[in-house]
């Protein structure tokens, strides 16, 4: 029994395929979090996230074939994922949910030095920055969910989503000149000062 | 006013350039001191900067659920069996040479009034057929699913050989139809 943890991505798939499809749990383990991060950001709640993930690794494995090195793995299952809420969205028209989030972020808030009162503003305008980009159509919403929330690069998004960096950049620019407008529409252009 | 508005286009421009960390020390400075003058612009990069650090707060990730693996892997073993991709286009091809061969042998190796009198013996027997046409309907169907995932593999790449090869076939077979037709009139 080979140890897994030391393969690669794609000598793993390599090994689901010619030999051992439980070879599988160890791309599971590492792609996880990745996925299920992704999918609650565009989802919004937890339930139908968890679902959803699952249901993105599963239609990973059986297109693992498909699989090209030429990309990363990150970046296929990423795509997958994008895909795969598409075209549920698409099945589920109309239905927007505000964007929740994960226990870690909320500690992440908690643990920087801010007073109470200002932690609690700060989370209220989180939030509403949280609505207003779940309220973006899914070509803004996406790119920027993938820069802004999960650090990828444009090139990265570029390969996702299929279409040219000039596009991606683009997209990313609209949707933050968007969520500026409605941001500031509603009045919380915020108590910040940066330069 | 001209000058004013393509100033703040291109300040606006730069709050990009920033956002995307890369703005240079004369555009910051030049940034910078465009909105000690233009509310309007001043009032924008707070707001763009609030959008930013609120956003990339949540850079790091969240953790799947308890037991995601185990369910995932549970429900992959009680997938249906597939045969492959590659079992699929061995299938085709064995299939493919098989039905061939007789024909082929009728049109190329020996005279054709020899081969039209067998013709009769034709060597496609129906469930044979069945199981071919079966086999195409699975790799095309894959072959179309593969479409809408990331572009070409290995696997693609041999399904459109496959493709070449079953036109090739039915060529043949057409051929072979005519030169029987022809014969009898
Ligand atoms: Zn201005």
């Amino acid at each position: 029994m080979k140890n897994l943890h030391t393969l690669s991505d794609y000598e793993i798939i390599r090994l689901c395929i010619d030999e051992d499809q439980n070879a599988f749990s160890e791309i599971v383990s590492r792609y996880k979090n990745l996925v299920y991060s992704i999918v609650l950001k565009m989802m919004g709640n937890t339930e139908d996230a968890n679902d959803m993930a699952q249901e993105i690794f599963i239609k990973a494995y059986t297109n693992l074939a498909r699989y090209s090195p030429e990309y990363k793995f990150s970046t296929w299952i990423i795509r997958i994922a994008t895909n795969h809420v598409i075209d549920y969205r698409r099945k589920k028209r109309g239905e927007t949910v505000p964007i929740e989030e994960c226990e870690a972020e909320l500690g992440f808030v908690q643990s920087s030095e801010q007073t109470p009162e200002m932690q609690l503003v700060k989370r209220e305008e989180s939030q509403t920055i949280r609505d207003l980009l779940s309220d973006l159509p899914d070509i803004y919403k996406i790119p920027i969910v993938l820069y802004h929330q999960q650090g990828l690069s444009y090139q990265e998004i570029s390969d996702i989503i299929q279409e040219p960096l000039s596009k991606v950049k683009n997209r990313i620019f609209r949707g933050r000149r968007m969520l500026k407008d409605s941001l500031t529409r509603i009045g919380r252009g915020g108590s910040y000062g940066f330069l | 006013m001209d000058s004013y508005k393509t100033d703040c286009t291109r300040i606006d421009r730069l709050f990009m350039n920033h956002m995307d960390g890369l703005i240079t020390a004369a555009e910051h400075d030049e940034v910078r001191s465009h909105i000690a003058e233009c509310a309007q612009c001043s009032e924008d990069f707070e707001v763009y900067e609030t959008i930013r650090l609120t956003l990339s707060a949540k850079e790091h990730v969240c953790s799947a659920p308890e037991g995601f693996e185990e369910s995932v892997m549970q429900k992959i073993s009680q997938l249906p069996r597939s045969a492959g991709p590659v079992v699929n286009a061995a299938y085709l091809l064995i299939g493919m040479l098989i039905i061939s061969i007789g024909g082929l042998g009728t049109v190329f190796f020996e005279d054709i009034a020899g081969a039209l009198r067998r013709i009769d013996a034709f060597p496609i027997s129906l469930p044979a057929l069945e199981a071919l046409f079966e086999n195409i309907a699975i790799y095309l169907s894959s072959f179309i699913a593969a479409m809408g995932d990331i572009s070409v593999s290995l696997f693609e790449m041999l399904a459109q050989a496959q493709l070449v090869l079953l036109l090739i076939f039915v060529l043949l077979i057409t051929l072979q139809f005519f030169v029987y037709k022809y014969d009898k009139a």
